[in-house]
């Protein structure tokens, strides 16, 4: 019997840092390979957020599609080591709207994104124009506390994408600082999301990883020049 | 794998992330070179860190088990590379735990207490040499303050030394680590000091002992991140001030079986009183000394691998009972005397175990090196006691009963009977003529000497 005075101690749980990927699953990604890629891209990010032993931060990740079912919560936020991934298929139209919404409403929810933790990033990834009413609910998300704090990323994959659809990723970014990224190719994306992995990796390792300042995007244009 | 160029040329191949912080990166490149990667690489850096380096350059850092600086990075890149001593970790590993795992099993696998005990204890050393020297860290953490990899050494080495100082009051850009910064630095009352240092050992030491950050208590571990601002700040109580329950914590290990009454008393002084008045706080030096003591009061288990303060009814991680325990009470002999005055330092003797007795406890006066053994022991309960000199002077051993004492001359052993639960055998660590440490021993719970 071990000393009562040493009942189950348990050491204060590290604070989440949440990955939120918006995917686009419309039918369009199953050209040119989109979806293999995307599907492999982010099943490789979420292994290496596991093998990430991080001091002050436990990456968590969740995974929302947006097509022809509508919007849905492929992979519900948790901790990388606890996910086991499953492939995302492409069907359908390019609901974006419901999308911002589910995930403005996973964002508002103490218990799926605990008040702990670390500022969310949010990675949109999309291959075409949405149709239907996003905007009135980007604006949703934007003002909402932690949406709008949000580190908001976003990439456009292949052929189909033109200026009008960028202007779109630009909207959901907010962010004069930050542009979004063309992946023309598929093999791209996985760039990508090396380079995403590589800047909340290195936000889960530093001391302070409220501080988003020092995302390096010249490594990013590395990877994809 | 990445690599990176010296200011030589000289390509380097970051092979191993041993630590980061809030500037930036430390990793290893190969086995005795390590460098450090800031996360800004704007010209301004480059140029500040090259003054540093220039000023660290002038400290007198001889023999002391700090990495001295050796070649800036060449650009893009900034930061500089420094000596590396081969398969080291950063302390922060034995601080914060995996997520999920088993506390009490994990605590022992990364070398339990006595082995925490003796890595602050050393870590200590090193800071209260730098400030008998004047010279400030300014940023201890456990992210740069390197430790054997291997649970059976206990080698210190801090690394990160851009950040040295000499001593200065005044606010400055000077730099801290989220957690561990004085709050008075943190608020930019006062610059870097021993003092400030002084704030951040005692929280790696209570964070490596306990498992705990001693301001983070429940309510602001469960809010916002941005809580912790003002918990590390010093706007909060301690997490164990004894009148003040405003930031309680349940986590952590129980404060009694990992931190002496000593340790407890230097803790409280630190975070309660020093929080707001720097001048309360103990000093490194006073944490070594209380370090060392502790560390020698630890008593392996004898049913779990576990190490525990001497004296605990029963062992705090196992809960098997312990058998009745031997404690070593170093005395001062007086020429001329018959009694010791009171003992000064106190050692846990392990039965069937060899026992090293160094300089610090045994000599009168400080010894170049405190860790150089002089004597070892070994007791076997009822039967012997035995006594090996690896000193440069004579022992002495001597009966309670009466006799003449028994000489013990530098290379060689002894061995005398014990029959008695408690050998009534001194060992003398000078002669009788001269003021000597003298050690006697006494069975814990019996009060019989």
């Amino acid at each position: 019997m071990p000393d009562p005075l040493m009942a189950r101690p348990s050491a204060p749980p590290p604070r989440p840092l949440p990955v939120l990927v918006l995917a686009d699953v419309s039918g369009s990604m199953a050209e040119a390979g989109k979806i293999d890629v995307l599907n492999r891209s982010v099943a490789t990010m979420i292994r290496s957020f596991a093998d990430e032993d991080t001091v002050r931060g436990e990456i968590t990740v969740g995974v929302v599609t947006f097509g022809g079912g509508g919007a849905a919560l492929h992979q519900p936020p948790a901790p990388a080591a606890e996910v086991v991934w499953e492939d995302m298929l492409p069907r359908g139209r390019t609901p974006l709207g419901e999308a911002l919404d589910l995930v403005n409403g996973l964002l508002a929810d103490e218990n799926v994104i605990s008040r702990r933790a670390f500022t969310p990033t949010l990675v949109l990834v999309s291959d075409g124009l949405p149709n239907d009413d996003w905007r009135d609910a980007l604006e949703r998300l934007l003002a909402s506390p932690r949406g709008g704090k949000a580190v908001r990323l976003a990439v456009g994959v292949g052929q189909d994408m033109d200026e009008e659809a960028f202007d779109v990723l630009r909207a959901f970014i907010d962010d004069p600082v930050i542009q979004p990224v063309r992946a023309d190719e598929a093999h791209l994306l996985s760039r990508y999301f090396s380079w995403v992995t590589m800047s909340v990796t290195a936000r889960a390792r530093s001391d302070r990883p409220n501080d988003t300042s020092h995302m390096s995007f010249d490594e990013l244009e590395d990877l994809l020049g | 794998m990445r690599v990176v160029k010296d200011e030589h040329g000289r390509p380097l191949q970051l092979t191993r992330l041993l630590g980061t912080g809030g500037q930036g990166e430390v990793w290893a490149a190969g086995d005795r070179v390590a460098v450090k990667v800031l996360r800004v690489r704007t010209r301004r850096a480059a140029e500040r860190l090259r003054q540093r380096l220039r000023t660290v350059k002038r400290l007198d850092l001889d023999g002391l088990a700090i990495s001295r600086p050796l070649a800036m990075l060449a650009e893009p890149d900034v930061g500089y590379t420094m000596e590396l001593l081969g398969d080291m970790t950063a302390l922060r590993v034995l601080a914060h735990p995996p997520p999920r795992t088993d506390l009490v099993d994990w605590y022992g696998e990364t070398g339990g207490l006595r082995r925490r005990l003796r890595l602050l204890a050393r870590a200590a050393d090193v800071l209260a040499a730098l400030h008998a020297r004047g010279i400030v860290y300014g940023d201890p953490s456990p992210g740069n303050m390197m430790a054997s990899s291997s649970a059976e050494h206990s080698q210190v080495w801090l690394v990160d030394a851009d950040n040295l100082e000499v001593e200065s009051v005044v606010p400055d850009e000077s730099f801290t680590t989220p957690g561990y910064g004085a709050p008075e630095v943190v608020a930019g009352r006062m610059g870097i000091s021993s003092l400030s240092d002084a704030h951040a050992f005692a929280v790696i030491a209570f964070e490596l002992l306990a498992l705990v950050h001693p301001f983070l208590g429940d309510d602001v571990q469960d809010g916002a991140p941005e809580d912790e601002e003002r918990a590390f700040a010093g706007e909060l109580p301690w997490i164990d001030d004894p009148g003040d329950d405003r930031n309680r914590s349940s986590y952590g290990l129980p404060r009694r079986a990992v931190l002496t009454p000593g340790l407890l008393a230097l803790a409280e002084r630190t975070f309660g009183a020093g929080r707001s008045r720097p001048a309360e706080r103990a000093t490194v030096a006073e944490w070594r000394t209380k370090l060392q003591t502790a560390a020698d009061l630890t008593l392996t288990c004898a049913h779990c691998p576990q190490t525990f303060i001497v004296g605990a009814a029963a062992c705090p991680w196992c809960g098997a009972g312990t058998p009745r325990q031997l404690m070593g009470l170093m005395h001062l002999a007086v020429p001329g005397e018959e009694t010791y005055t009171a003992p000064r330092d106190g050692l846990a003797v392990p039965p069937r175990e060899w026992l090293c007795v160094t300089a610090r406890t045994a000599q009168l006066a400080p010894d170049a090196d405190q860790d150089r053994p002089v004597a070892w022991l070994w007791w076997e309960p009822g039967s012997r006691l035995a006594v090996r000199n690896r000193g440069r002077e004579p022992l002495w051993l001597s009966r309670r009963t009466g006799g003449s004492p028994r000489v013990v001359e530098p290379g060689g052993e002894l061995t005398v009977p014990v029959y008695e639960e408690v050998p009534e055998w001194s060992v003398h660590f000078g002669h009788r003529s001269q003021l000597h440490r003298v050690l006697r021993f006494r069975l814990l719970g019996t009060g019989r000497t």
